[in-house]
């Protein structure tokens, strides 16, 4: 027998009796029944703190009605309220009144005028005159209180909204209101600026313009922006966002509000990169990544000349031609960045037209899609709900960092286990239940004896305690578990992380797992069938005998395969092996098809520029399978093509026809062909995309508001349909076509040697940043000085072991060379292990891995001298 | 007074009068002033006038006459005191204690706190009274005892008593700030 | 690495041992930081943050709330003359005035050779005693102009430092022989009553 819980109550408002959420709060229950009642302070996605008083409303009680914050109060059934008497009125004005006390005339100068939630209110409820003769609190105007954040002291109205953003979402507290009374004021560490990778959502939450961003400042006003909804592609998450523009300038990006993905927050690197997309038209080399492709390139005389698109699909085909002599002959590389309609496009180009299966949009620093096809997949809410998350990742807030904010949420809010393999440094660390250390080569050994329930072998990190902890928390069959599986470090054989995940699939079947590949669309263009043995709509051709990346690479090396088309210029920025990598291009006719520059170019014969996110409409698919759409905000500059555009011309020029002819109709052939939602969303209509795979795909478009979202436009106002409450039919499909694969088709599974480490030499984790020198970055000059060195992270046994001091200079010498760290203390870098970041150089500008990485072995190890 | 110090007295069976005036207790009020207004207990009390000297010191005695005990700190303000000034001190002392938390008393003690100031320092305007009564209005609705809160705790609905009570029982006072362009008793 | 004394380090680490949660530690650790350095300085802050799990903005922004923290050098004696309504009443403004000029500052500043800090507080408790006066947040009880001289004169001559440490000093919490209740006793104290809180709650079940 179960007790029957009552999900809602009733109360009276204004003299209307609602139904609602039991023990939600007044302000909530108000507003979806048409009640709307102001306020300042309060934040849908974060904790009340009741400082504004703008929401007071009255409540009866014992003694009578009283006056009390809407936003501070659950409801109880029975709770009588009125909004809008007398009282609550004058009470309301007062609070407006004194928040204009002290508040400065700036609305000329100020970024917020036009969008200020503050103006807004002002100019609907104030009196028009004010009533203050006394002088206004002075403080020095704007002071930069992080490298993308200024503050200005005068015009904050205390709200907390930054402060508890940084102490609960973000969990990173790095500012804090400082001082009392009418004093107070958001203040950093004066030594440790505020340069959290989140820093930019106070200032969209700010609901005046005390917070400004340093890249939008001044560059725009609001009436003359005007917006798009779309899917943030920097990384993997799929963030919604609002892009806007003003012309064919892009000026801003703000988070918007999806309930299953990003809560309305963003990371700075999605929300700031934007000038990487249109701000550098005078960058001109092309190996610069800051550099857009404007027009067509075919190299003459050892140099890339523009020349028309005539010219170049000419040049482009013929290399094709002559190396499709044998299917063997040509592949492809790269396509992560593209869109699902521009991966399907070169998919059928590459196997239609060319005949070769050689193609793959992993840079050999993924993991075998068929394997991650395999298994049962979780969804980002089913994750942050389950009650353990076992993550084999790198440093969430570093790889995908809006995943972390909900995994940190779920852990600090509802108390579920996070039980971590920790490879290496790790912001979520602090909230995990468990941190079972494993250095390089023993993450499979780990998994196997979870699994089997054998005790650690000797030598290895992990302890019998920390195991018996991760057996009790995943439990007997996995049930209400996720595994939240990546790669933590591209320097380990993937192997090695793909056998643990194996076992744990097999060892627990009602576990799932979350496929936390941090590359933009890298999970749409698998799904697209951009991988020798994947089809698109997640089919398989299991005997395809088609080269992955690193097999083409060495086939180019060989000179088995002659030409390369690279789908997106980052491949030298993103393989492991960059002296391998740089050896096979160097033999290979290239044609890279790209929106921007990169040293890969340097190898480049034919540049064939392609139009680059924010330019270009269609849809994505994130880490859990999400579709949703991207808009095109701006026209790509120059005569940049979209990909599908680039795909059919190529193929027509080679006499023959991929029969897509735009961007919807390949949509629609996508749906219609393999059953993947792609068309049900391109067009936006909804708001949340739609999981592939899954029946319950009907969205609730949330109702903006613009208190809790100031700049954002609803979607009203931007033409899009539905809204508040309204839900939308989709005709996305229950599942795909194609039979999913099972964990059986993948053979046994592979017999590891991992080399024994000896005494003097350290197993290297090569860890991904945020902040790295990716296409992105680079090409942002706004998030430039955040780019940090690499350095030798070292735990303090190996410190004192070596001898060395945090902060010397020491010369790490690996398989292929030898590069001069600067050492750092951290102790959750494993002992015996050191920590480097990938895409990031060392402070003389030497690149670590190209020293360090072992291409040959299942691990690599480094070793270090101090003089 | 001529005696200030710490008393230990029975509750409800003394008056104010005898704890100002009994030679055991307070010892009268200094150089024979006379009585202009009480502060019954502490700053967040409403002030009492002369009349109310013989009423008991009793929880529920203070409590009817609009004002309490609080904190048992009886203040005497004698004939020569300036209240403007006396309700702007407490209010200064509101306004530096917020902690900054509700709007009302954050911004509304800073801003009486000014207002008060200018009064006593010669900028006064004989609007400033409603203004004053209305921002007081404000912060503690009704202006009633025990007081109405829009704030969290109660220091907020404690900064209009000084200032209510000033206003409410010395209004000349007031008036003869704004006319004599600041306080007369300078 | 630590920027506290060993002793004031061994003091923090005991202090912290007495909370459920390290981060409850904070208040008197800022105290001790104070004790160590005359003010909170920024290698003080920092230490009280990775001893209570918390962060530098964190720790400064609480510290900041309190008027005995200071985040700035303050003289070796700080007087605070009061002026709220007693004092007020009794002068206690025309007293800081007269402080001001005979220290030779201004109300909330430090003596150009760093010796004293003048500061206008609120009540005091020692209203009867108006106006009220302290240095180093001893009651010093001078109420006359004259009075306030001599202490200021003896308190620069040195004559005074047995009965005024330098600002910061915690002599009413100080215990010579480290905690009174030795700490074991507190901890086990502690897993005692966390057990029975545990059985309750499983009882309640
Ligand atoms: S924050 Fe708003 S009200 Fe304040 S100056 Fe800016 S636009 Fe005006
Ligand atoms: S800076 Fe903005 S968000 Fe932060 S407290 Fe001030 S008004 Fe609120
Ligand atoms: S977490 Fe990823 S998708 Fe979200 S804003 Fe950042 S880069 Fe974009
Ligand atoms: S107090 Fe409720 S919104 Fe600010
Ligand atoms: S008013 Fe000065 S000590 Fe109380």
């Amino acid at each position: 027998m179960t007790d029957v819980i009552r999900t809602t109550v009733s109360i009276t408002v204004n003299g209307r009796e609602l139904e609602v959420k039991t023990g939600e709060l007044l302000i909530d229950a108000a507003e979806r029944a048409g009640e709307y009642i102001p306020r300042f302070c309060y934040h849908p996605r974060m904790e009340p703190v009741g400082m504004c008083r703008m929401c007071l409303v009255e409540v009866e009680g014992p003694r009578g009605a009283t006056l009390q914050p809407a936003c501070y109060l659950h409801v109880n059934d029975g709770m009588s309220v009125c909004t809008n008497s007398e009282k609550v009125k004058k009470a309301q004005d007062g609070v407006l009144e004194f928040l204009l006390a002290n508040h400065p005339l700036d609305c000329p100068i100020c970024d917020k005028g036009g969008e200020c939630p503050l103006q807004d209110q002002t100019l609907a409820h104030g009196s028009g005159e004010t009533r203050f003769v006394e002088e206004k609190r002075h403080f020095v105007k704007p002071i930069e209180i992080g490298e993308l954040v200024l503050l200005d002291r005068e015009r904050c109205i205390q709200c907390a909204r930054c402060t508890r953003f940084s102490a609960e979402v973000a969990g990173d507290t790095e500012i804090a209101f400082s001082g009392r009374g009418d004093l107070i004021e958001v203040a950093p560490s004066p030594d440790k600026p505020f340069n959290s990778v989140f820093s930019g959502n106070t200032v969209q939450i700010c609901p005046v313009g005390a917070l400004t961003a340093k890249p939008y400042r001044f560059s725009a006003r609001p009436w003359d922006l005007e917006q798009v909804e779309s899917t943030c592609t920097t990384c993997a998450v799929g963030c919604r966002i609002a892009v806007q523009s003003s012309g064919n300038r892009l000026t801003r990006v703000l988070g918007v509000d999806s309930d299953p993905v990003n809560h309305g927050w963003l990371c700075d690197k999605g929300r700031f990169t934007l000038d990487s997309v249109d701000q550098n038209a005078d960058a001109t080399d092309v190996l610069d990544p800051a550099t857009r492709m404007v027009a067509p390139m075919v190299r003459v005389n050892g140099v890339l000349e523009p020349v028309s698109w005539g010219e170049a699909l000419d040049a482009a085909a013929k290399i094709l031609r002559d190396a499709s002599a044998t299917p063997e002959g040509v592949g492809a590389i790269g396509g992560a960045s593209l869109t699902n309609e521009g991966a399907f496009a070169w998919e059928r180009f590459v196997r239609g037209v060319l005949g070769s299966d050689n193609l793959d949009a992993q840079f050999g620093d993924g993991l075998d899609p068929v394997l991650l096809q395999a298994l049962p997949r979780a969804t980002i809410d089913e994750t942050a709900s389950a009650k353990t998350v076992v993550t084999l990742t790198g440093d969430l807030r570093e790889e995908l960092p809006i995943l972390f904010l909900r995994l940190r949420e779920s852990a600090v809010r509802d108390h579920h286990a996070i039980v971590e393999f920790a490879f290496g440094p790790s912001a979520l660390r602090p909230v995990a239940r468990l941190s079972l250390v494993v250095r390089p080569g023993e993450a499979h050994l780990a998994a196997r004896c979870i699994a089997d329930r054998a005790d650690a072998p000797t030598g290895v990190a992990f302890t019998n305690e920390e195991l018996f902890e991760a057996r009790r928390l995943i439990g007997e069959s996995g049930e209400g578990v996720v595994f939240v599986v990546g790669r933590p470090n591209v320097a380990e054989d993937p192997r090695v992380l793909e056998d643990a995940i194996r076992r744990f699939a097999e060892r627990f079947p009602d576990a799932k797992f979350l496929v936390a590949l941090r590359r933009s669309n890298v999970a749409g263009a698998l799904d697209m069938g951009l991988s020798p043995r994947l089809r698109p709509g997640r089919g398989f051709e299991l005997t395809s005998k088609g080269r992955d990346t690193l097999g083409q690479l060495e086939a180019l090396r060989r000179g088995d395969q002659k030409a390369l088309l690279l789908l997106g210029g980052s491949l030298l920025g993103n393989v492991a092996d960059v002296v391998g990598a740089t050896s096979a291009l160097e033999k290979a006719s290239v044609i890279a098809v790209t929106g921007h520059g990169g040293p890969s170019l340097a190898f480049a014969d034919v540049v064939l520029p392609a139009a680059v996110a924010h330019e270009r409409s269609g849809t994505v698919t994130n880490i859990e399978g999400r579709v949703s759409a991207v808009a095109a905000k701006i026209v790509a500059p120059g005569s940049a093509w979209p990909d599908v555009a680039i795909a059919a011309e190529l193929a027509e020029q080679l006499g023959q026809s991929i029969g897509l002819t735009s961007v919807e109709q390949t949509a629609k052939t996508i749906e219609e062909s393999t059953g993947y939602p792609a068309l049900s969303v391109a067009n936006d209509e909804l708001h949340d995309g739609a999981v592939v795979g899954r029946l319950d795909a009907t969205s609730l478009r949330h109702a903006l508001d613009p208190m809790a979202f100031p700049g954002i436009r609803s979607a009203e106002s931007v033409g899009l349909a539905s809204y508040t409450g309204a839900t939308v039919e989709t005709n996305a499909v229950d599942s795909v076509h194609t039979r999913p694969a099972t964990l059986d088709v993948l053979g046994h599974a592979p017999n590891l040697e991992v080399p024994l480490a000896d005494a003097y030499s350290l197993r290297l984790v090569v860890s991904r940043r945020l902040y790295d020198r990716g296409v992105a970055m680079q090409g942002s000059p706004a998030l430039d000085n955040l780019i940090k060195a690499t350095t030798l992270s070292l735990n303090h046994v190996d410190l004192d072991r070596l001898g060395v001091e945090a902060g010397a200079i020491v010369r790490v010498t690996g398989a292929q060379g030898s590069v001069r760290l600067a050492v750092q203390l951290n102790e959750e870098v494993a002992r015996g292990s050191a920590d480097v970041a990938f895409g990031t150089l060392s402070a003389t500008g030497e690149d670590a891995l190209a020293a360090l990485l072992d291409p040959t072995s299942v691990i690599s190890q480094v070793r270090v001298e101090t003089r | 007074m001529n005696n200030p110090g710490v008393y230990e007295i029975e509750m409800v069976k003394n008056t104010f009068r005898d704890l100002i005036y009994d030679p055991q207790l307070g010892g009268g009020v200094f150089e024979d002033r006379a009585v202009k207004a009480i502060i019954p207990g502490g700053v967040s009390a409403p002030w009492f006038g002369p009349e109310l000297l013989d009423l008991p010191l009793g929880q529920d005695e203070v409590g009817e006459k609009g004002s309490m005990l609080g904190s048992g700190s009886v203040v005497v303000l004698d004939e020569t005191t300036c209240v403007v000034r006396a309700a702007w001190r407490i209010t200064k002392f509101f306004s530096r204690e917020s902690c900054g938390q509700c709007t009302p008393c954050r911004e509304g003690s800073g801003w009486i706190e000014r207002a008060m100031y200018r009064l006593e320092h010669g900028g006064g305007r004989m609007e400033d009274m409603d203004l004053l009564l209305d921002l007081c209005d404000n912060i503690a609705p009704g202006l009633s005892w025990p007081p109405q809160q829009t704030t969290i705790c109660v220091l907020g609905s404690s900064i209009p008593s000084s200032v209510h009570s000033a206003i409410k029982m010395f209004p000349d006072d007031f008036k003869a700030h704004v006319l004599h362009g600041g306080c007369p008793h300078d | 690495m630590s920027h506290f004394h060993p002793e004031i380090r061994q003091r923090a680490e005991e202090l912290v041992a007495l909370y459920p949660r390290a981060r409850s530690a904070m208040l008197p650790l800022l105290h001790l930081a104070q004790e160590q350095d005359g003010y909170l300085s920024e290698a003080g802050i920092d230490e009280v943050a990775a001893l209570t799990g918390t962060t530098s903005a964190d720790v400064r922004g609480t510290a900041a709330f309190y008027d005995m923290f200071h985040l700035e050098p303050v003289g070796k004696y700080v007087v605070g003359v009061c002026t709220n309504i007693a004092c007020l009443l009794a002068g206690g403004e025309e007293f800081l005035e007269h402080a001001s000029q005979k220290l030779g500052c201004a109300v909330g500043s430090t003596t150009s050779d760093g010796l004293f800090t003048l500061e206008e507080t609120e009540c005091l408790a020692d209203c009867d005693k108006a106006p009220c006066v302290q240095v180093n947040h001893r009651y010093v009880r001078t109420t006359t102009p004259a009075t306030f001289d001599a202490l200021v004169d003896e308190l620069r001559d040195g004559k005074l430092d047995n009965d005024v440490p330098a600002h910061g000093t915690l002599i009413r919490v100080r215990r010579s022989g480290g905690l009174r209740v030795p700490r074991q006793e507190i901890v086990d104290q502690r897993a005692l009553s966390t057990a029975a809180r545990a059985q309750r709650a499983e009882e309640a079940k």
